[in-house]
C-alpha cells in the first residue's frame, strides 16, 4: 500500500502534542476511523499552542482533509491571522454546517480589509442562506471590494431574496459595481436552473441582458437564455444570427451546442439558406457538429457554392472528398493572362483558347514560368498539356526565386519524349521525388497530342493523375517544404519548342 | 456511414469526434479570407486577435513564439509578478514589431481590465491557472491555459462551469491533442484495427509532494518579485527565491497531484481519447509501487505507470526511442505506442499500413494547438482540449494522485464527479483560496 508520509517540522513545544496525532493515512474501509477523535484533539490542541505558523498550517490542512466539526473554534479564532486564514477557512469549508457558518458570519462582522473578504468568500463557498441579510448590507456599502465579494456570494447562494438584492445591485447599485452584479447574477441563475427553476433563470438572465453592462455579460445572458429555455429559445438564436454582428453570431453558435434537437437543427438549416458567407460558413461547422441527417442534406449543396470559403467549409464538414461533387473553377479564361504573371511579352502567349509556351523558331534560352498571382493550399488541378519538341510541367505549391527568372516547388513533370509525364519533381530544389515507370507513361500518354494531368494535393499528400491513371501518391514528410504556393506553368530551356496548355481548372479543399 | 461516403472509404470523422476534428493536423489551419489579406499578406486589423500573456516563463515563452508566429496574432501585452520577465517579453515583442508598443504589467487584473485584448496565454506557474483563465473568462476574454489548468478537482469543476456559463473559448495546453503522431496512434485506436481496446498506458513521473516549506528568505521589492501576488490565490507561506524560478513543483500548495499531472495531464489526456471516454473517466482507482491503475465503466483498464527514468530509460515499459510522454494502446488484435519523438511502434507490424502518412512533429511543439485555439475563437467550433475534455481527464489524473496519496482505491462517481464513502477524499477535492481571491 502506498502510503504518504507527511514530513513536518515541528516545535519542541508542539512535538508532545502531536504524539497522538496520527499523521498516515487511515484504513480504507473506515474513513471515520477510531482514532479520528483523538487525533482531532491533537490537532485543535496545536492551534490553540504557540505551535509555529507552519505547525498551525499543517494542522489545519489535516483538519481541511478530515472535517472536523469540534475544531471550528479553534479555526475561527485564526481568521483574523493574515498568514493562516485561508487555511483556517479551508478546514471551515470542508466542515461546513451551522456552525462552520457562523464563525464566518461572526468575523465578517469583526473583520475589514481582505481578511473580512476571505471570510465572505468562504460564506460563499458554503452558500449559507442565513447571510443573506449581512451581505445584502455589504452591497448597499461603501466597501467596492467587499460588496462585490458579496455579490459573488449571494451568486452562490441563490436564495429569492439573495437574488432580489443581486438584481438590485444590478439595476440600481453604484455604475462600477454592476459588472460584479452581472457576473453574480449569471451564477445565480445557472444555481436556479440547476435546481430546476428555469423560469427564474430567465427573468435574472433578462435582467442582465438588459443591464448597463458591458457586451460580453450581456451575451453570455443571451446565450443562457437560449439554453435554458431549449426549443423555446430558437427566436432568440434567430435574432442573434441576424443581427449582422459577428461576436454575437459566434457566441450564440457556441452555445447552440447545448441544443439537440431537430426543431434547432431545422432552425439553423432555415438561417443557411438567408445567411450572408461569413455566416454560411459557422453555420456549416455548427450543423456539422449536430451529425444528424437534416444537417448533412443542408451541408451537401453547400459543397457547389459560388464562395470558396463557402464550399470549403463544407468539403472540410462533410469529410473525403468525391470528386465528382466538387466545383471547378478556370484557373484561365481562354482569353487573357487575367490571374497570371509572368513573360507574357516574350515567352507566353495565347492562341486557339490555350497558353503557349516557347516558340519553334527559335531556342528557348532558360526556364521561363507563368504563375498564378495567388497561392493555393489544397486542391485538385486539372489541365490539358501539349508538349512539342520539349519538356514542360506544371509547378504547384512554389515559390519565385528572387531575381531570377526560376521557380522553386513541385512539378508535375511532362515531355514530348514521354518519359516524364507523370514524374514528381521538385524544382530548384530535391530534383527528382518520384519517377514513374517509363514504359508504363509510353502506354498511356499521347506524344505531340493533348493530355490530361490531375493533380491533387492534400496537406502532405500529393497524387498525380496522367489521363486518369494515378502515377504518383506521394507523402511529403520533410517539415522544412512549404504546403502552399503558387502555380506555374514551364517552358524549358532547349532547343525550338512549346508546350501548350488549356482547361486549366481548380477546386479547392480544405 | 453518411449517405454521401462511398463504401470503403475510412471515414475522417470516424475517427474523432465531430469536435476534436478541428485539431486534426491533416485539416489546412483556417483559411484566412483573401479579402482579409493585405498586400504583402498582413492580416486586416480587424481579423487579428489581440493577445495578452500572463506569465511567462520557459514554456510560456515557446507558446508564445508559437502564436507570434501567426499572420493573425498581435500580441500586445506581458504580465508577470518579475520584473525581469516582462521586460525580457517586453523586448522580444518590441522586436518582433519593430516597435515599443508592448504594455507590461505586474497585476493581471490591470491586463484583463483592457477591452482591445481579445485573448490571453496563461504559462505562470499551475496554482494561478484556474484563477487567471476564470478572471479572464469574467473579462469577456478566450483563454489558452497551460497545464495542469487547475489544482484541484473543485478548481477543474469551476474552471469548466466558467467557460460555459460565459460563453468563452478555453484551450487547455494539452497540445498532443493536436501533435501528428498522437493524432495516428489514436486513429489507429479508434478504427477498430487493434481489435477492442482493453488496456491504455500513460506514462509519468514517480509520484512525490513536500508539505516543507523553504527557508524565508527577505522578500525582494514588490516592483521585482511582487511575492504576494505571485502567491495569488495559494495559502501563505515565506518568501524563498526558489520558488519563484520553477522550485515550486512538488510543495503540494503550488503543485497538486503528486508530480502526476506534469506528464499525466498529456498521457492520461490521450488514453481518455482513445477510449472515447472525453465524457467521463475511470471510476476505480489503486496504487501500487509500479503505478496506479484504474477501471473504466466500458470495461477497459487505464494504467499510469511510474517511470524511474522518465528522461532516459523508459524500458521496459516503453520503448526508449520513442522519446518522453509515452503512451501505449492495447486492444486484443494489436497495440499501438508512440511519445514525443515522433516515432510509433504497432504491432503486428502490418497494421503500420493502416496509419496515416504525417509529417513528424515534436511532441512539446504547440504551434498547431495554438493555430486550433484561435481558429476556434474566430469560429464556433470547439477547441480540441477544451474546458469539457481538460475537466474530465484532469479530475482522473488528480484521482490517480489522491489514491496514491492516501495509499486506498477509490471509487468515484463520474457524473456527480464524488467519491463512494470516503469523505476524506470528497474533502480533498476542494481549497479555499487565499484572500481576496474566489473563482
Amino acid at each position: 500500500m502506498a502510503c504518504r508520509q507527511r514530513v513536518t517540522a515541528v516545535s519542541v513545544a508542539a512535538v508532545s502534542l502531536l504524539s497522538c496525532v496520527a499523521l498516515h493515512a487511515q484504513d480504507a474501509t473506515s474513513p471515520q476511523a477510531a482514532g479520528r477523535p483523538a487525533e482531532t484533539q491533537g490537532l485543535i490542541a496545536v492551534l490553540q499552542s504557540d505551535a509555529t505558523t507552519f505547525d498551525k498550517s499543517q494542522a489545519c490542512q489535516r483538519l481541511a482533509a478530515i472535517g472536523a466539526p469540534e475544531a471550528v473554534p479553534a479555526l475561527a479564532a485564526l481568521l483574523p491571522d493574515e498568514q493562516l486564514s485561508a487555511y483556517a477557512r479551508s478546514a471551515l469549508e470542508a466542515i461546513g454546517g451551522s456552525s462552520a457558518a457562523d464563525a464566518l458570519l461572526e468575523a465578517v462582522g469583526r473583520l475589514d480589509g481582505e481578511l473580512r473578504i476571505g471570510a465572505i468568500n468562504s460564506i460563499g463557498v458554503l452558500r449559507e442562506s442565513r447571510a443573506v441579510g449581512t451581505l445584502r448590507g455589504l452591497v448597499h456599502g461603501p466597501d467596492a471590494d467587499a460588496a462585490c465579494a458579496a455579490l459573488a456570494a449571494l451568486g452562490r447562494i441563490a436564495t429569492p431574496d439573495a437574488t432580489e438584492a443581486l438584481l438590485w445591485a444590478l439595476v440600481e447599485g453604484p455604475t462600477e459595481r454592476r459588472p460584479a452584479a452581472a457576473d453574480a447574477c449569471l451564477t445565480c441563475a445557472d444555481r436556479h436552473l440547476s435546481q430546476g427553476r428555469p423560469g427564474d433563470a430567465v427573468r435574472v438572465y433578462y435582467r442582465v441582458r438588459h443591464a448597463d453592462v458591458p457586451q460580453h455579460l450581456r451575451l453570455a445572458a443571451a446565450c443562457r437564455t437560449m439554453v435554458a429555455r431549449q426549443s423555446a429559445g430558437v427566436p432568440m438564436l434567430v435574432e442573434h444570427l441576424r443581427s449582422g454582428d459577428r461576436v454575437a453570431a459566434t457566441m450564440i453558435l457556441r452555445a447552440v451546442r447545448e441544443m439537440p434537437g431537430h426543431e434547432v437543427t431545422r432552425a439553423l438549416v432555415d438561417e443557411l439558406a438567408k445567411a450572408d458567407p461569413w455566416l454560411e460558413v459557422m453555420l456549416i461547422h455548427a450543423l456539422a457538429e449536430r451529425d444528424d441527417e437534416q444537417a448533412w442534406a443542408a451541408i451537401r449543396p453547400m459543397a457547389a457554392s459560388d464562395v470558396l470559403e463557402v464550399r470549403l467549409a463544407a468539403l472540410k464538414a462533410l469529410g473525403p472528398v468525391d470528386v465528382t461533387t466538387l466545383k471547378f473553377i478556370p484557373l484561365f479564361d481562354g482569353k487573357t493572362f487575367d490571374g497570371w504573371e509572368g513573360d507574357t511579352a516574350n515567352s507566353f502567349r495565347i492562341e486557339d483558347g490555350a497558353i503557349v509556351g516557347g516558340n519553334l523558331r527559335a531556342p528557348v534560352p532558360r526556364n521561363e514560368f507563368l504563375c498564378t498571382v495567388r497561392p493555393y493550399a489544397n486542391f485538385i488541378l486539372r489541365a490539358e498539356c501539349k508538349v512539342i519538341s520539349a519538356n514542360g510541367g506544371i509547378q504547384f505549391r512554389s515559390q519565385r526565386v528572387p531575381n531570377s527568372a526560376e521557380v522553386s516547388g513541385y512539378q508535375a513533370d511532362m515531355d514530348s519524349g514521354g518519359t516524364y509525364w507523370g514524374c514528381l519533381y521538385d524544382e530548384s530544389r530535391r530534383g527528382m521525388l518520384v519517377q514513374f515507370d517509363a514504359t508504363e507513361v509510353q502506354r498511356i500518354v499521347k506524344r505531340d497530342d493533348w493530355n490530361a494531368y490531375e493533380i491533387r494535393c492534400e496537406g502532405q499528400r500529393i497524387r498525380l493523375l496522367v489521363n486518369g491513371v494515378q502515377t504518383v501518391d506521394y507523402t511529403e514528410t520533410d517539415a522544412g517544404i512549404p504546403l502552399s504556393g503558387v502555380i506555374g506553368l514551364q517552358v524549358h530551356a532547349g532547343g525550338p519548342s512549346e508546350t501548350w496548355y488549356r482547361n486549366i481548372t481548380i477546386a479547392e479543399l480544405p | 456511414m453518411r449517405p454521401h461516403e462511398k463504401t470503403g472509404t475510412v471515414s475522417r470523422r470516424g475517427f474523432v469526434k465531430r469536435s476534436l476534428v478541428a485539431g486534426s493536423a491533416l485539416a489546412m489551419p483556417w483559411l484566412i479570407p483573401s479579402r482579409a489579406l493585405g498586400r504583402d499578406g498582413a492580416v486586416a486589423p480587424s481579423e487579428r486577435i489581440t493577445l495578452g500573456a500572463i506569465g511567462i516563463g520557459p514554456r510560456g515563452n515557446a507558446v508564445l513564439h508559437g502564436m507570434l508566429a501567426e499572420p493573425d496574432v498581435q500580441f500586445v501585452a506581458i504580465c508577470d509578478v518579475r520584473v525581469d520577465r516582462r521586460e525580457s517579453v517586453k523586448a522580444m515583442a518590441d522586436r518582433h514589431y519593430g516597435n515599443t508598443d508592448c504594455a507590461m504589467y505586474r497585476d493581471l487584473r490591470e491586463l484583463l481590465a483592457r477591452p482591445d485584448i481579445d485573448a490571453v496565454l496563461i504559462a505562470t506557474g499551475d496554482r494561478w491557472h484556474a484563477l487567471g483563465s476564470v478572471l479572464a473568462a469574467k473579462a469577456g476574454k478566450d483563454v489558452y491555459s497551460e497545464k495542469p489548468c487547475a489544482l484541484t478537482i473543485g478548481q477543474c469543476q469551476a474552471l469548466a462551469d466558467c467557460m460555459r456559463l460565459h460563453g468563452r473559448v478555453f484551450q487547455a495546453g494539452t497540445q498532443r491533442r493536436s501533435v501528428p503522431n498522437f493524432q495516428a496512434a489514436i486513429q489507429l485506436a479508434h478504427s477498430g484495427k487493434l481489435g477492442k481496446l482493453h488496456t491504455l498506458h500513460a506514462s509519468s513521473y514517480r509520484p512525490s509532494v513536500t508539505h516543507d516549506w523553504l527557508p524565508a528568505e527577505p522578500e525582494p521589492p514588490q516592483d521585482v518579485v511582487d511575492w504576494d501576488l505571485w502567491l495569488g490565490p495559494a495559502p501563505w507561506r515565506p518568501y524563498n527565491s526558489a520558488y519563484v524560478s520553477g522550485g515550486w513543483r512538488g510543495h503540494f500548495d503550488f503543485d497538486s497531484g503528486a508530480r502526476l499531472l506534469d506528464w499525466g495531464a498529456h498521457t492520461v489526456d490521450l488514453c481518455q481519447w482513445a477510449n472515447q471516454a472525453d465524457d467521463t473517466l475511470p471510476v476505480d482507482y489503486e496504487a501500487s509501487k509500479d503505478g496506479i491503475t484504474a477501471h473504466y465503466a466500458n470495461g477497459v483498464d487505464l494504467i499510469i505507470d511510474f517511470l524511474d527514468e522518465p528522461f532516459g530509460n523508459r524500458a521496459p515499459q516503453y520503448g526508449t526511442s520513442r522519446g518522453t510522454c509515452p503512451v501505449r494502446f492495447e486492444g486484443d488484435e494489436g497495440w499501438v505506442e508512440t511519445g514525443d519523438s515522433g516515432e510509433i511502434a504497432v504491432h503486428p507490424e502490418s497494421l503500420r499500413s493502416e496509419l496515416v502518412g504525417f509529417r513528424p512533429m515534436a511532441g512539446t511543439d504547440s504551434t498547431t494547438h495554438s493555430r486550433n485555439f484561435l481558429d476556434c475563437i474566430k469560429s464556433a467550433t470547439q477547441p480540441a482540449a477544451n474546458a469539457d475534455v481538460m475537466r474530465r481527464s484532469h479530475i482522473a489524473c488528480y484521482v490517480a494522485a489522491l489514491a496514491w496519496e492516501l495509499g486506498r482505491k477509490l471509487t468515484i462517481d463520474p457524473v456527480s464527479e464524488s467519491f463512494v464513502n470516503d469523505e476524506e477524499a470528497n474533502n480533498l477535492r476542494f481549497r479555499a483560496m487565499r484572500e481576496p481571491w474566489r473563482l
